[in-house]
């Protein structure tokens, strides 16, 4: 450019002092602000990441959630379960003390009262509930899963929390599936209600080798119940599992997150002194060339 | 040549340097004035005839000095890139300042934007998954699905508000473009009868170009120099203005937008002339960045947000419908949106379920009532490639993108347009330090023509005075 003309060199400086200025401005929201991100414009493939880690973010709390609902599932059933097999050894004493000493009348039916109580419970123990909905009716929805006569009101729908990303776990199992299916035709292999009120019959009536073949058949139903109570056990350890990983998991995307949308600080303090600086020593130049002209040097 | 010939150079000295500092005056004066061109007045020294006759012999040395003229200076060349500079950098200016305000109508990411309603949306569902039996749980995602919706009614209202308020704007600036128009043509006539009565046109040709740059900056114009030191202004190679007629431009909405826009059910905007309804080539400056905002980027955000909207129902509606209630008779073949709404301004949550959260399908049809599995179906939705959160992603990036591009764009055009003007004003702009330098001269000039004049005064003076005194 060969002439610098007083209206050009006015803009420049004009120009430059702005620029100056819109830099620190923005290194100081930036710093105020804490974020680097204030829309997505600032740096679109950033944007688009945090967008998607927001969203998992999200959507693992919700799995943290489910978790924890799964959780009370298997707390529930597995109190109920540990309940059911200990009154069935209850059953098992009851019975054998039966079969072995007691041939009087009035003992049996003190022993069979005994297990029509046992038996009562036992049904309550199979209607446990978690928030008020029964755990072993399936999907049914209905206030009970068993009626007090022991049959079973539920489906065999399966109740599923999908506890992490890809994880989907089975939180139930439905009453036939712990307390055996129901056989009206031959009650010693039906479920364990049945079996019991056969052993009860039994026992009122001394017969004792039904009530030797009644025992095998108790021990049936409770490996059934102790099986479901292991397997479901099993799952409340995989729910904790996979919980602790999500949270791992959430502490990183959290990082990465913060590392994608917030300022860092000490970098942000930087650069708001490094463009003050600047901006100052704009204007302090821009004062002294402003005021130089010929007139300073003419008589 | 004569006793009194000096007095006479002396005199026209005195006179043109005079002249000449007037000149530095008005210069001086005008430093800061916007669009003024710096004046010279050309010397040129007098005297010898042109064409020297027979036999008449003459030793003068000159008669002095006359200013032949005041030249205006300014490059034609330079001013003419400096509107094309300028319209540019103005275009991009108001396009990234309008897809600016676009972006703000979706503040991501953030805790509030409709990402994260999507996201306790999707959650929701969960939720209802969790305890279907439950109405808390319902009623929630009814209650987050109508946020959703009215987040999308809200923003699809605020980008056809920006358009709205954008072709306002447009229309204040046409009108504006008009008048101004206008005034440049009766600038051209004041200038070309100035030149016919042999005035100086200087002041009024400044103040016509002055106009012609703001012009340039309202709406992309090429200029051609016509008669009479008049200026003529084109658009798109029509005349704007030609000579001392100006035409009118009008802003109009002929037909609704075509494909990809068509969906959004908005107008195409134009700018045509007011005489035969012709489109009018508009390319640059403020007026092309508001029909781009207009006839482009405020469609497309619709047409994108309606994608989100359109994603948003069938999908959700797919799985919705699938499933059944908590009664199994009478709440089966639900939808969830009603499926009429598929755009950002009408999706709405479907009568079928409205402020019934019984009837909100989490169960598969047949399954047990309290079977949640349509409701975790629905919940993974969020992970869908053809669900509303990878479109609303799609769009917010292209956005972002657009945005940042635009932005940088214009910053660097705004620089291309600084630039030009330096260009510009190193040749037509005052130098204070140039000028007092030629105030020196002038002034040592004419001080110089005065001492002369008393030379020959003296000189006179011996020879009237102080001759023929030999003897007295």
């Amino acid at each position: 450019m060969n002439r610098i003309t007083s209206t050009t060199s006015n803009r420049r400086m004009l120009n430059d002092l702005a620029t100056a200025q819109r830099s620190l401005l923005r290194a100081q929201s930036r710093l105020s602000s804490g974020r680097e991100l204030e829309r997505a414009s600032d740096g679109p493939a950033r944007a688009l990441a945090a967008l998607d880690h927001r969203a998992q973010l999200r959507r693992s709390e919700q799995m943290q959630r489910n978790a924890s609902d799964a959780r009370g599932w298997l707390v529930a059933a597995d109190t109920a379960l540990t309940s059911a097999v200990q009154e069935m050894t209850r059953a098992r004493t009851l019975v054998i003390s039966a079969n072995s000493g007691a041939s009087d009348p009035n003992a049996r039916k003190a022993i069979a009262d005994d297990l029509r109580a046992l038996r009562e419970g036992l049904v309550q123990l199979a209607n446990s509930k978690y928030l008020n909905r029964p755990i072993f009716a399936g999907n049914a929805d209905v206030p009970n899963a068993y009626a007090p006569d022991g049959t079973y009101l539920g489906d065999d729908g399966v109740v599923l929390r999908p506890v992490a990303e890809s994880v989907t776990l089975q939180v139930n199992r439905p009453g036939p599936a712990v307390f055996g299916t129901s056989n009206p035709g031959d009650p010693m292999s039906g479920n364990v209600f049945e079996r019991l009120d056969a052993v009860i019959a039994a026992v009122e009536a001394g017969d004792h080798a039904a009530m030797t073949s009644a025992l095998s058949a108790l021990d049936e139903a409770t490996d059934l119940i102790e099986a479901a109570q292991v397997e479901l056990g099993a799952r409340a350890k995989q729910v904790e599992d996979v919980a602790a990983r999500t949270e791992i998991l959430d502490i990183d995307r959290r990082q990465a997150l913060s590392e994608l949308e917030d300022v860092d600080v000490a970098q942000a303090l930087i650069d708001v002194r490094a463009r003050e600086f600047t901006y100052q020593a704009a204007l302090s130049s821009a004062a002294r060339v402003m005021q130089a002209s010929l007139l300073d040097f003419l008589r | 040549m004569s006793s009194f010939g000096a007095l006479t150079t002396a005199l026209s000295g005195l006179l043109t340097h005079r002249r000449a500092l007037d000149v530095v005056g008005h210069n001086i004066a005008n430093v800061d004035t916007a669009g003024y061109s710096r004046r010279r007045a050309d010397l040129t020294a007098t005297g010898q005839s042109v064409v020297p006759a027979l036999w008449a012999r003459s030793t003068s040395t000159g008669n002095g000095v006359a200013v032949e003229g005041i030249t205006r200076i300014r490059d034609e060349f330079l001013e003419r890139q400096a509107y094309s500079a300028h319209g540019a950098a103005s275009r991009l200016r108001v396009e990234a300042q309008q897809l600016g305000r676009i972006e703000q109508t979706l503040p991501e990411p953030s805790d509030v934007g409709l990402a994260a309603q999507l996201n306790d949306f999707w959650a929701g569902w969960d939720d209802v998954a969790n305890n279907p039996g439950s109405m808390a749980g319902r009623i929630a995602v009814l209650q987050h699905g109508a946020t959703v919706a009215s987040s999308l009614n809200r923003v699809d209202a605020e980008l056809r508000d920006l358009r709205s308020s954008a072709l306002g704007e447009l229309e204040s600036l046409i009108a504006e473009v008009n008048s101004m128009a206008a005034n440049i043509a009766e600038l051209n006539g004041a200038v070309s009868r100035a030149v016919a009565a042999g005035l100086d046109p200087h002041d009024l040709s400044d103040q016509r170009d002055e106009l012609v740059l703001q012009l340039s900056k309202k709406i992309g114009i090429e200029t051609r120099p016509g008669e009479h030191g008049t200026v003529d202004v084109l658009l798109g190679g029509s005349s704007l203005v030609r000579g001392t007629k100006a035409q009118a431009l009008q802003v109009t909405e002929p037909e609704p937008l075509g494909p990809p826009h068509a969906g959004t059910g908005l107008d195409r905007v134009e700018v045509q002339w007011a005489i035969d309804g012709y489109p009018a080539s508009v390319r640059s400056g403020e007026a092309a960045g508001l029909l781009e905002t207009l006839n482009e980027h405020v469609p497309r955000a619709i047409g994108e947000l309606d994608a989100v909207a359109a994603a948003m129902v069938a999908t959700v509606n797919a799985l919705h419908s699938a499933g059944q209630g908590l009664d199994p008779v009478a709440d089966v073949n639900l939808t969830f949106w009603d499926p009429a709404g598929t755009t950002a301004a009408t999706i709405r949550i479907s009568a079928d379920v409205e402020g019934q959260p019984s009837r909100i399908a989490a169960a598969a049809a047949g399954a047990g009532a309290l079977d949640a599995s349509v409701a975790q179906q629905i919940a993974q939705l969020f992970a869908d490639p053809a669900g509303p959160n990878a479109a609303y992603e799609t769009m917010i990036g292209r956005l972002a993108v657009q945005t940042q591009s635009t932005a940088r764009r214009s910053d660097i055009q705004q620089d291309v347009a600084l630039r030009a003007d330096d260009q510009r004003l190193s040749v037509s702009g005052v130098n204070l330090d140039e000028e007092l330098t030629a105030l020196i001269a002038s002034q040592r000039a004419y001080e110089a023509s005065a001492r002369l004049m008393t030379a020959v005064d003296e000189a006179l003076d011996t020879l009237v005075n102080r001759t023929g005194l030999v003897g007295r």
